[in-house]
């Protein structure tokens, strides 16, 4: 019985104006899930080695979870897969609302995008047929505008997928944006659509994906119902979201603080904790809560902002990641000032993660007399100046100024002016997400050897140690099966389409219990190991085709604590990083110093065996 | 003894007030507390468990201070809740 799948991809070769529709089989379902499990399996097959990844052979594809669109609770979410332009590698981003169970319901689980276009254009998808149209009078608008043009001429009640003007004009940290202010953000898939001339992908479907136990479905809905009501933590989050414990994360040792050299307590304050925590936020900004398709949680809320400097009017309430990237990593105390910057890159198209962590270099670049006020535009770009935080996100988001260099990311910049390497914290050209090492090790091994560095909501150990006691997490024996576990487990449930917050609610093996229910497959634990190991390798592999081995991830010594922090929770904690990367390597069964997965792994896995002829003959 | 307890957001929004009194025997350390503030809100599961599990930060000052570290009469602690916006 077919369930959670409709059995169906369309191909879009945007140089040659053409659209295929290919059927897929239940195995390739069954084997990679849908995600991004499905994305690199398809664009490990479609996609060559060695293209420019701004290209016109760069492929871009939009897969939803295999849940996705069958209200299966928490399974709002589509990623976008390419070819980035930042790390040159694997890239995948993951988003919410909702984009992705519109896709599913006008009838494709995926959509890959070729070749490119001559001039802009955007993909109209309804019901099963698409068209090619133009999209020269839509060039230039921000998501916001952007999105009620398309519904204009579309369908009101259509769903896009678009890129801002930061896409348009090839920005690095560009992201894809949904709902005016949900992002595929990372890895510079904006860019990616840009170089195609693809303004938006717009979605409209009255379908229904097949469930194949409905009863088992409503069985898990209503035991996540009783969960969620007994649940304070729940609660919390419906109410303040991410930024729940943006306060907490900024004194602890999880958020960086100043460009990942300072100390929460001590540089940025238990006032500067208060200032930007969701809780002290929301009584007097929020107007209501938003969430994502089937959420039971709802975690996302409108702002308002009555009479404000750079804000008048609605916004959206930063996410903890935004709130940390624009606050306590740039000691900015303004959470206006946030509002703001979070704001421009919505409307834009920009990665706040890279954004922020782009303007933390720069900041600790002036501050060190590397880069100078006159060539920064002219702003004073000192630790915690709100004014100058604001400027220089417009700047960087209209590409006047310094801001043309830095909307290429930090690395890219560093190598464009010549200088300020010592400051970066990237991988791989990939600025550092908000949660440190230094609190919890596992990051290291997640930022450092993921297929895509540099990400918080991959899997590891990294999220389980926060709530661990010192000294015992710093340990580094013993900790390659947890690891592989844990990522594993997160591949499965990103591939599915699930939210990460469905493990609020502490309910077992939801993951499993869904695609059971969905599918109607026997799906038990060894299977979810077993998938997980098999998506997480296919994206492994897309990079070690580009020619990359272990040698070209490096974390920057100071995410690791070298030298240790002098003062803090985290004071005199270093990381062994390569222990960390060792004991996940052999459990996984990579090769530490080329990165090959062993020919063993590989059958074993099944449904690799052009990975294995590319890799072994 | 008596100790003042400020309780950072969102814990403060969890236990429902932003600050006690609170008296202890002389010698109680911060686990002490810790099991004292357990059994006074015992009735939410998840402070109850966050509380016994010692999934807290003690801040004094802008020092941060081990849970088995002997309490002072008259001194201010700071309790964070240790977390993120991932694992709360």
């Amino acid at each position: 019985m077919k369930g959670g799948y409709v059995g169906k991809i369309l191909v879009v070769d945007l140089s040659n104006n053409s659209t295929e529709v290919q059927e897929l089989p239940e195995e390739m379902y069954r084997n990679f899930l849908g995600g991004y499990g499905l994305g690199a399996r398809i664009l490990y097959s479609m996609m060559k080695p060695g293209i420019d990844p701004l290209g016109p052979d760069n492929i871009i594809g939009f897969v939803p979870g295999l849940l996705t669109g069958t209200g299966a609770p928490f399974t709002g979410r589509y990623m976008v897969v390419c070819k980035s332009p930042v790390t040159g590698g694997w890239n995948d981003a993951n988003s919410g609302g909702f984009f992705g169970p519109e896709l599913k319901k006008a009838g494709f689980d995926g959509v890959f995008i070729k070749g490119a276009a001559k001039e802009p254009v955007y993909l109209w998808i309804h019901d099963g047929k698409a068209e090619i149209r133009s999209a020269k009078h839509l060039w230039g608008l921000d998501s916001e505008a952007g999105r009620e043009a398309l519904r204009k001429e579309t369908d009101p009640e259509a769903q896009e997928a678009m890129i801002g003007p930061a896409g348009e004009a090839l920005s690095y940290m560009a992201a894809v944006m949904n709902d005016k202010h949900r992002a595929a953000g990372r890895g510079g898939a904006g860019a990616v659509m840009g170089s195609k001339k693809l303004k938006a992908v717009v979605v409209r479907g009255t379908d229904e994906v097949p469930v194949a136990y409905p009863e088992r479905l409503k069985e898990v809905q209503r035991a996540l119902s009783a969960a969620m009501k007994n649940s304070d933590l729940a609660k919390l989050f419906h109410e303040h979201g991410t930024g729940a414990f943006n306060g907490p994360s900024a004194l602890s040792g999880d958020t960086p603080v100043k460009n990942w050299a300072g100390v929460g307590i001590i540089d940025f304050g238990e006032d500067g904790a208060n200032a930007i925590a969701g809780p002290t936020l929301d009584p007097k900004y929020k107007v209501k809560p938003y969430g994502c398709a089937n959420c039971p949680l709802v975690c996302g809320a409108h702002y308002e902002v009555k009479d404000g400097k750079w804000i008048k009017g609605m916004t959206e309430r930063p996410e903890y990641e935004t709130a940390a990237s624009f606050g306590t990593l740039l000691l900015n105390k303004d959470a206006e000032a946030i509002f703001a910057c979070n704001d421009i890159c919505n409307r834009y198209g920009l990665d706040t993660i890279s954004t922020g962590m782009t303007i933390a270099w720069a900041m600790e670049c002036y501050e060190k007399g590397i880069l100078t006020k006159e060539e920064l535009n002219g702003l004073d770009l000192k630790w915690g100046n709100a004014e100058a935080i604001v400027e220089l996100t417009k700047a960087i988001a209209e590409q006047k100024g310094i801001g043309k260099v830095l909307a290429k990311g930090s690395a890219k910049a560093a190598d464009e002016l010549g200088k300020g390497h010592e400051c970066l914290i990237t991988v791989k050209g990939i600025e550092l997400p908000m949660h440190d090492p230094r609190l919890s090790p596992g990051y290291a091994r997640t930022y450092q050897f993921d297929p895509t560095p540099g990400r918080h909501v991959k899997g590891g150990l990294g999220g389980m140690q926060l709530l661990m006691p010192s000294p015992a997490k710093y340990i580094p024996e013993g900790t390659g099966f947890l690891d592989v576990l844990l990522t594993t487990g997160s591949e499965v449930e990103s591939s599915a389409g699930l939210c990460m917050f469905s493990g609020f609610l502490g309910m077992q093996n939801l993951a499993q219990r869904l695609i059971e229910a969905v599918t109607g497959w026997n799906f038990k634990g060894q299977d979810v190991l077993r998938t997980g190991a098999r998506i997480l390798n296919m994206r492994h592999v897309f990079n070690l085709r580009e020619g990359f081995t272990p040698k070209d991830f490096v974390i920057p010594p100071r995410a690791i604590g070298v030298p240790p922090l002098q003062a803090g929770p985290t004071a005199g904690i270093t990381i062994n990083a390569q222990r960390l990367a060792e004991n996940f390597f052999h459990f996984i069964g990579w090769d530490m110093e080329t990165g090959k997965p062993s020919k063993y792994s590989l059958e074993h896995l099944g449904s690799m065996d052009d990975v294995i002829k590319d890799l072994y003959g | 003894m008596k100790i003042q307890v400020k309780f950072f957001v969102p814990l403060n929004i969890q236990v429902g007030t932003n600050q006690l009194e609170i008296e202890l025997p002389d010698g109680a350390t911060g686990r002490d507390l810790l099991r004292y503030l357990a059994d006074r809100f015992s009735e939410n599961q998840s402070v109850r468990r966050r509380f016994l599990g010692g999934r807290v930060l003690f801040l004094v000052g802008k020092e941060f201070i081990s849970l088995d570290s002997p309490l002072q009469d008259q001194m201010t602690l700071v309790i964070l809740p240790q977390g993120s916006c991932c694992h709360p």
